[in-house]
């Protein structure tokens, strides 16, 4: 398996068109926002809440993805899939890999 | 590049994603305004009268970008939106069911700006080619309601002042199915002709030049002695343009009324028309005159008959289309033949002319100044003398 960046702003400067400021501004919403958004998935696991779950890590995915956080957005996927697939061990171990591939996504970016 | 400024709803409820293509779509000049769920898109999308683009996520709560699209196509089906799906770059399967669903076009998420930009030049070409094509069409059809005003339509070439005679034409939203004409086949006859074709659109106008041209050149036939009766005109009519109207599947709901001076006499022959209305000022309640016949193009064989009755000095005859009376205002009450009769009868000491300016002037304050979408015909004869 290929090793993923955990953030790879040369791709995020030529998908905003060398914007900085758009990228600061596109970080910042990703800091406010990620606590609750782990919560979310945390909770709807331990419910056993699949279709949660999968809507929350899709969400993630997206914003993820967009922001080059490589390593959050492959495991957000992963943990749609097993959502989908309603694989209950594997979700609460994704979610374990994913939180902290968040936090240090957020260290990377000196949000930490 | 030049973007026109369109305008495009972004429909997202992730955060990140709708400022990166808001600020993105900014800087290519485009007028953004976004949503963050279903719901708050279809808010906008119902009432919506300038968004040209919707670019909508797969899944969000309220309405998924799916249902939004089936949602406009089924209940906007006055406007159309380019929509484009936002899709996961490892979903091949939902951008298939997207598109099977309606959507124009796909974009994967997450974002390649080149593939952005070229997919909405693409949506831009094929909004800008039928904006023109809509453009098109509303310049030709404002062309033919003109030839067909000043071209097609009848004028009171030699008027006589045995009777006064005024029109008021109306178009509606689009060219007219409406045609008339008057023919003095003698100095003391005056014939009047009004039909309806069904339907709208050039298509209407040119069935309606049609029956007017066939009655235009039977009548110019000199060989006829004694002049016609309007039951022979209106049958030769029918037997001359039927076949064609059956072949077309249209129709054409007319009135053909001759008033005699010598005779004292109106006749008239009735193919589904409205009715003739006669008033006067020593008798304001209104007459209806009216056959209940088929519509010209129903069948070859429809034998029309006329029907006469006396005339008398200072007697008011109104020919209509069903324009008049079929006109919704903004709340969707309808104009009515008891509010027309009661402009009539309020009007029996004016003349032809102010008659119909009294009631252009109605219609107007009835309408609020609203177009109008079918085109009103009306036309008022007033007898002045009889010899009898």
């Amino acid at each position: 398996m290929t090793e993923h960046a955990i953030f790879d702003r040369e791709e995020l400067l030529e998908r905003v068109g060398d914007d900085e400021e758009l990228i600061e501004q596109l970080l910042d919403l990703f800091a406010e926002d990620y606590e609750s958004r782990l919560t979310d998935i945390e909770t709807s696991i331990k419910a056993r809440d699949y279709d949660t779950v999968r809507k929350a890590s899709h969400t993630l995915k997206g914003s993820s993805g967009n922001l080059s956080f490589h390593r959050v957005y492959y495991t957000a996927r992963d943990l749609e899939t097993a959502a989908a697939e309603q694989k209950y061990d594997q979700m609460t171990s994704l979610f374990k890999i994913l939180h902290a591939q968040v936090l240090e996504a957020l260290q990377t970016i000196g949000r930490g | 590049m030049s973007l026109n400024r369109k305008k495009i709803l972004i429909a997202d409820d992730d955060p990140v994603t709708r400022l990166y293509l808001k600020k993105t779509l900014e800087k290519w000049d485009f007028e953004v305004i976004t949503a963050e769920n279903g719901l708050n898109a279809w808010a906008i999308l119902r009432i919506t009268s300038d968004i040209k683009v919707a670019i909508l996520d797969w899944q969000m709560p309220g309405f998924n970008g799916l249902e939004l699209i089936q949602k406009m196509r089924q209940e906007r089906q006055d406007y159309y939106i380019y929509s484009i799906l936002l899709t996961s770059k490892d979903s091949h399967q939902d951008m298939l069911e997207g598109m099977t669903a309606g959507a124009d076009d796909h974009i994967r998420k997450p974002f390649d700006p080149r593939e952005l930009f070229l997919r909405l030049r693409a949506a831009e070409r094929i909004l800008d080619q039928q904006a023109a094509l809509i453009e098109m069409r509303n310049q030709e059809v404002q062309l033919a309601a003109r030839i067909q005003k000043n071209l097609l339509f009848g004028k009171i070439s030699h008027p006589h002042e045995w009777f006064s005679a005024d029109v008021l034409i109306e178009p509606g939203k689009m060219v007219s199915g409406d045609f008339y004409n008057f023919y003095q086949p003698a100095p003391h006859l005056l014939d009047v002709l009004l039909g309806d074709v069904m339907g709208k659109g050039i298509s209407a106008s040119i069935v309606g030049a049609g029956a007017l041209n066939a009655v235009n050149s039977f009548l110019a036939n000199n060989s006829y002695h004694p002049v016609p009766s309007p039951a022979l005109i209106i049958n030769h009519l029918n037997r001359e343009i039927s076949p064609q109207l059956i072949s077309f599947e249209n129709f054409i709901a007319l009135t053909y009324a001759r008033f005699d001076m010598n005779a004292g006499a109106m006749t008239f022959v009735d193919c589904g028309h409205m009715p003739i209305y006669n008033f006067s000022p020593v008798q304001t309640d209104i007459q209806s005159f009216k056959a209940g016949t088929m519509p010209l193009g129903f069948s070859i064989h429809e034998e029309y008959d006329e029907h006469t009755t006396p005339i008398s000095v200072d007697d008011r005859f109104v020919l209509f289309s069903d324009g008049v009376t079929d006109i919704e205002n903004r709340n969707g009450v309808e104009y009515g033949v008891s509010r027309l009769k009661n402009i009539l009868e309020d009007s029996v000491s004016f003349s032809t002319q102010e008659l119909t300016e009294h009631l252009k002037e109605d219609i107007n304050l009835f309408c609020q100044n609203s177009t109008y979408e079918d085109d009103l015909s009306f036309i008022i004869i007033r007898i002045n003398h009889i010899n009898k």
